[in-house]
């Protein structure tokens, strides 16, 4: 690409080769090490510095105390964005290679814990009469999965469980009463 | 009883009569069966539906906010 106009003094021709002037570095770069520019007035695009020089001023901004005010502004005012950004950073990383490795070490080193986690869970899951649970009863034998049911339904059956609860309490206190 | 939110609240009142003693354990048990039925019979219309592959709104279910 022949540069005309009034940048032209930041384009030179070294062996065949365009290269740019680094406002940094104050060094002739190949424009293709200098990170893309804007599109001037004249539809060309512009080059900008050369990209270890920006990697390095990008590096030192982030380290910077402003940089951390501006990201917590910015995060506050666009919390949906952030956490469908980290949901879709999470769903990949969960997929990626690395998720699934790292993901099966730990399973496999916490194994007897987890277990016996799940077994927890799952006995205070019945105990408190959770929502998961009444959902669970509704598709015991059920073509529907549970999380078809409407949320009526399921509040209604974990009212009924909880009577039947009751009653089944009340009918053993008067099972160890009468023996 | 027009609605399942209606039922829910009088599983409710039940639940709180049978702890206070209001209500005798037979009687509640009878109506804690009568509700599991109503239940079973919404859960069986809405399984009958999604066999269908069609979308009725069924009135048992579907609650208008009483303002």
């Amino acid at each position: 690409m022949s540069v005309v106009g009034r940048h032209e003094h930041l384009y030179k021709i070294i062996d065949g080769e365009e290269h740019k002037l680094c406002y940094l570095c104050k060094q002739f770069v190949v424009v293709a090490n200098c990170t893309l520019g804007k599109v001037g007035l004249d539809g060309r695009r512009r080059y900008a510095n050369c990209k270890p020089c920006i990697s390095e001023k990008r590096k030192i901004y982030r380290q910077s105390p402003r940089h951390n005010e501006v990201k917590r502004a910015w995060e506050a005012a666009n919390r949906d964005k952030v956490r469908a950004g980290n949901r879709i950073a999470s769903t990949k990383y969960i997929h990626s290679e690395k998720g699934k490795a790292i993901r099966a070490k730990y399973n496999a080193a916490h194994t007897e814990e987890k277990r016996e986690d799940n077994v927890r869970r799952s006995r205070e899951k019945v105990k408190n009469i959770s929502e998961a649970y009444a959902r669970q009863m509704l598709s015991d034998g059920s073509p529907l999965k549970g999380s078809q049911f409407p949320q009526e339904i399921v509040d209604a059956r974990r009212e009924l469980m909880k009577l039947r609860r009751e009653l089944k309490g009340d009918q053993y206190a008067r099972r160890r009463r009468t023996t | 009883m027009q609605d399942v939110v209606e039922l829910r609240k009088y599983l409710a009142e039940v639940f709180d009569e049978l702890r206070s003693g209001d209500i005798s354990a037979n009687e509640a048990s009878e109506l804690a069966n009568i509700a599991g039925k109503m239940i079973n019979s919404a859960k069986v219309q809405m399984e009958y539906h999604a066999l269908r592959k069609d979308e009725p709104k069924i009135k048992f279910l579907h609650v208008q906010e009483k303002v």
